[in-house]
């Protein structure tokens, strides 16, 4: 009786201690930044198939949708849109055929123009093209040159219609940056589901999507400090949710004493400069993503205004001057650590 | 009064307690070692134990890693906007060096302490 005491007892102590789930992460650089899988799994061999399923399908999305990949099916629509007025392309009053997926991707990002007021726009190609912040170009565009591409740049120019696109204007594209990154995350989360995985972080360089909660408790996601290197303003505690931050820090050059960051204004062709950081928690991590850019262009009291007019969806804001504004749903849910 | 399986019994209590207050004990603290990738491939990992400089070749020029007391930074990086060498010196397990144009990450391994699971930026 005495031994079978001792070895229930000794059983239990081991599942206790921590012969459940365990951390299985690999970090790639993919997207043109650090993607992180990280999955909790009883099975070694399984947890490192979902991973890789899913670092492939990141891999996919992002030989479809970037622009710098010439063979990418957005450089294809943008090439062909260039040469779209001439008739040897072939092709019928200028309508070129998309695939479903990217068709689908396109009509959220109309949807999430909408919303915003224009200020989320994919058709912001041409205004990417004189700024170059993907480049080593340090210059800011002339008047003259940031006022053709504006012409250039109008979503309701783009038009959508039965898995075919078309451009009411010759020199028109489409940049899918502002929310590719968050279509990956969800397609990549969208595979580890498939794999049967239950509890798991995807963070594509801060765009990121947490599933489960982590060991029984719920993710804890830090909010950069928009003015503090490698500080953190807040944490909040998610659960199934994306969390995604469009921020003035990222991509940016000084020159004559100003600043120029990434985020351009689809109706002036400069900089937004109301916000310094936008963070959007929502159910996925593709409208999270467009909805955090729009939000930041849109400034801090419409942009919040938005939010609260979403349902499910949640948000921080910081402006220019550094103020924190959070949305109702979150209040109770976010912890300061390093305010000002 | 204690019967020969109690005794048994406390001294596996007291041992299987033992290796888990000394493995938490073992590797909490500060990293002791940091892994470095270029590309998407791990190069190597060093001890912080050691105070070095280490030269990598990253994807666009030369990248120098200095490691001193325990901690590592980014020295000198070809790069443009030198976001590596400003993220400055890292020592606690989970925190990252990364240097895009040059793909290189450097992390602090061991069981991660810090407060938050990830960061959105």
């Amino acid at each position: 009786m005495g031994r079978f005491r001792i070895l229930i007892f000794l059983l239990l102590l081991f599942f206790i201690c921590g012969c459940g789930k365990k951390e299985y992460s690999r970090v790639e650089f993919l997207m043109d930044t650090v993607v992180e899988i990280k999955v909790y799994h009883s099975r070694k061999a399984e947890a490192g198939e979902a991973i890789d399923s899913s670092m492939k399908e990141i891999k996919r999305v992002e030989q479809k949708m970037s622009r710098f990949l010439p063979a990418s099916e957005v450089s294809r629509i943008n090439k062909q849109a260039l040469s779209a007025g001439k008739s040897a392309s072939g092709l019928k009053e200028g309508w070129i055929p998309v695939s479903s997926e990217l068709f689908s991707l396109l009509e959220e990002s109309v949807r999430l123009s909408n919303l915003t007021k224009g200020c989320f726009d994919v058709t912001v190609c041409p205004l990417w093209k004189i700024w170059k912040f993907e480049g080593e170009n340090i210059e800011v565009p002339s008047k003259r040159e940031i006022e053709t591409a504006l012409e250039l740049v109008a979503y309701k120019n783009m038009i959508l219609q039965d898995g075919k696109i078309k451009f009411a204007k010759k020199g028109m594209g489409i940049d899918l940056g502002g929310i590719a990154k968050g279509y990956a995350v969800d397609a990549a989360i969208n595979v580890l589901k498939e794999k049967n995985v239950k509890s798991a972080m995807v963070n594509a360089g801060g765009d990121i999507y947490v599933l489960g909660r982590k060991q029984g408790k719920p993710w804890r996601i830090g909010i950069r400090h928009p003015r503090k290197e490698g500080e953190i303003l807040g944490i909040v505690e998610v659960e199934d949710r994306a969390i995604v931050t469009s921020g003035d820090y990222e991509r940016f050059f000084f020159t004559e004493g100003k600043r120029y960051h990434h985020i351009v204004n689809p109706k002036t062709g400069y900089p937004a400069e109301e916000c310094q950081s936008v963070t959007i928690v929502a159910k996925k991590a593709t409208f999270a993503d467009g909805l955090a850019t729009g939000v930041f262009v849109l400034g801090p009291k419409e942009g919040m205004a938005l939010i609260e007019s979403l349902e499910e969806v949640e948000g921080v804001i910081v402006n220019k001057e550094g103020e924190v504004s959070v949305s109702s749903g979150l209040v109770s849910k976010i912890e300061y650590v390093n305010q000002k | 009064m204690l019967t020969r399986n109690d005794k048994i019994l406390i001294f596996s209590l007291v041992t299987v307690a033992a290796f888990f207050f000394l493995r938490l004990f073992l590797i909490s603290g500060e990293g002791s070692e940091a892994l470095i990738k270029v590309g998407n491939r791990p190069i190597q990992r060093v001890s912080l134990r050691m105070d070095r400089t280490i030269d990598l070749e990253g994807e666009k020029g030369s990248v120098i890693l200095e490691v001193r007391e325990g901690r590592v930074r980014v020295a000198e990086s070809s790069c443009l906007q030198k976001i590596c060498v400003n993220t400055r010196w890292i020592d606690k397990p989970g925190q990252t060096i990364v240097c895009l144009p040059n793909k290189v990450l450097v992390t602090i391994e061991g069981k991660e302490s810090s407060k938050a699971d990830a960061v959105s930026y």
